[in-house]
């Protein structure tokens, strides 16, 4: 499940539950939406994710891609459990601004 | 005992008077001056006694200290010597702490590193090329993945796109459909006008066959486009399986990776504090040895105030000879009257508690015998009797 806010700093996506192949339509939409919000940075809030495959990497790796092309920055927030070993593995944190 | 007149003494103690040739002594000054020679008698043979026994006592003292100086000379070199042995043990010692640390710092060495092709390796080192080899597997996984979204999101856009296309298509349908329509009421028209309308008729029969043509080319690309759909689908699904990857065994790969790590980083604390502690203890144990090697050094000022105490004994013994020799007592030194020291030289001997030290004493002071003794018999005897009264 996919929620956009938008604040005067930050564009917040909250995920939550699963992010999986069979999302990416979703995702790619709520993606979109969110560079396309130039307002500040992006901000992936993750707190509520339990779990997301080597595909919802590839989404990410595809939003780092379109964000950057905007030149904007994209923040992973709030990781946890598998998602947060998985980003450790990926090492993500090379990538993205890890938060906790 | 010694008298003073070679005369006789009369039945009542007094001497007879002698011979004159002046005017005669009264007898009873005579008696008088009798007396007072008889109590100098007394008193001068009181007086020898005395010089007798203190002559005696001089020669016991010789002995004394003539044996003193032997004892000190004795213990003197004993410390010497053994203060020399212990030295050169603690040198020893001290080197086998040294050598101790860096056998460990060797053992440390050896424990950290494998040796590869002859190149020293630590475990560190593996593990961080072990973290790198897992890296680059993921980083290739996440590169396949990346590409594979893109290519998803391309063939999403193509899917969309083909959905117009097929609209476009219903579009033409309709076209055909009204375009064959017209085509036909145009044939209608054309019958009812007669010969006049055989152009009209001819051109209605091409519109309709155009329209024919219209819809089989419309037909064709309704059949190319559920083709498209139908490979970009498969492609969806092929790409699908390429994007899921089951990364669990990467993350446990890491998890352990992590660990040993971890571990690692523990168990060099480990050692490094052992190694430290160690080296602490041994750079300590060196302190304390330099310590007492410089404390045994004053065993040389110890000597030195010995050969002091030995030297003033020898001008007190040289004195008792100078003594005797004057008094010309050293005529019957063969004959010292031990007997009238006895008491206290049972004393001084009472005090002496190392057994061996006592039987030279004896020898010496009441034997008479040359104090000289051999340094092994000494050194023998001190470690006989030191063993046996210092445990």
């Amino acid at each position: 499940m996919f929620d956009v806010s938008l604040s005067e700093n930050d564009s917040v996506a909250t995920l939550s539950g699963q992010l999986t192949f069979s999302d990416h339509g979703t995702f790619r939409d709520m993606a979109r939406h969110l560079v396309a919000s130039r307002s500040g940075r992006l901000v992936i809030e993750l707190g509520g994710l339990d779990f997301i495959d080597s595909a919802g990497l590839g989404m990410l790796l595809l939003l780092r891609e379109e964000a950057s092309a905007a030149q904007r920055a994209v923040a992973l927030r709030n990781a946890k459990g598998q998602v947060n070993r998985m980003f450790a593995v990926s090492r993500f944190d090379t990538l993205f601004v890890v938060e906790p | 005992m010694m008298r003073l007149f070679k005369g006789a003494a009369n039945g009542h103690g007094t001497a007879a008077p002698p011979a004159t040739a002046g005017a005669s002594v009264p007898m009873h000054e005579y008696q008088e001056l009798a007396g007072r020679l008889l109590k100098q008698e007394a008193e001068i043979e009181r007086l020898q006694s005395i010089a007798g026994r203190w002559l005696s006592l001089a020669a016991v003292q010789q002995r004394v200290i003539e044996a003193l100086r032997a004892e000190i000379g004795l213990a003197s070199k004993y410390v010497e010597d053994h203060a020399i042995a212990l030295s050169e043990r603690f040198q020893t010692l001290a080197g086998n702490a040294m050598a101790q640390t860096q056998r460990a710092d060797s053992l440390t060495a050896i424990a950290n590193t494998v040796e590869i092709d002859g190149k020293a390796i630590t475990i560190r080192e593996i593990a961080d090329l072990l973290d790198t080899a897992l890296g680059e597997v993921v980083a290739t996984i996440l590169e396949s993945v990346h590409h594979s979204m893109s290519t998803v999101y391309s063939l999403d856009d193509v899917e969309k796109n083909l959905v117009v296309v097929e609209q476009c298509v219903g579009d033409i349908d309709k076209v055909t459909r009204q375009t064959n329509f017209l085509a036909l009421n145009a044939a209608i028209e054309a019958e009812r006008a007669g010969t006049a309308g055989a152009a009209f008729r001819v051109i209605a029969g091409e519109v309709r066959d155009l329209s024919k043509s219209t819809k089989a080319l419309a037909d064709n690309i309704r059949s190319q486009i559920g083709s498209v759909v139908t490979g970009v689908r498969r492609g969806h699904a092929m790409l699908k399986d390429v994007a899921t990857v089951d990364m669990s065994k990467n993350i446990s790969a890491k998890d352990r990776l992590n660990e040993l790590i971890n571990a690692m980083h523990q168990r060099d604390g480990k050692v490094g504090a052992i190694i430290e502690e160690t080296a602490r203890a041994a750079g300590d144990i060196s302190s304390n040895i330099v310590s007492i090697v410089t404390g045994m050094q004053f065993q040389d000022r110890t000597k030195q105030r010995l050969e002091h105490v030995v030297d003033a004994l020898h001008v007190l013994g040289d004195g008792l000879v100078e003594l005797r020799r004057e008094t010309g007592a050293e005529r019957s030194d063969a004959a010292v009257d031990t007997a009238s020291q006895v008491e206290w030289l049972k004393t001084l001997l009472a005090r002496c508690t190392l057994g061996e030290v006592r039987e030279r004493f004896v020898a010496s002071l009441l034997e008479g015998q040359a104090p000289s003794v051999s340094e092994e018999s000494a050194e023998a005897g001190l470690e006989q009797t030191g063993e046996a009264e210092l445990f």
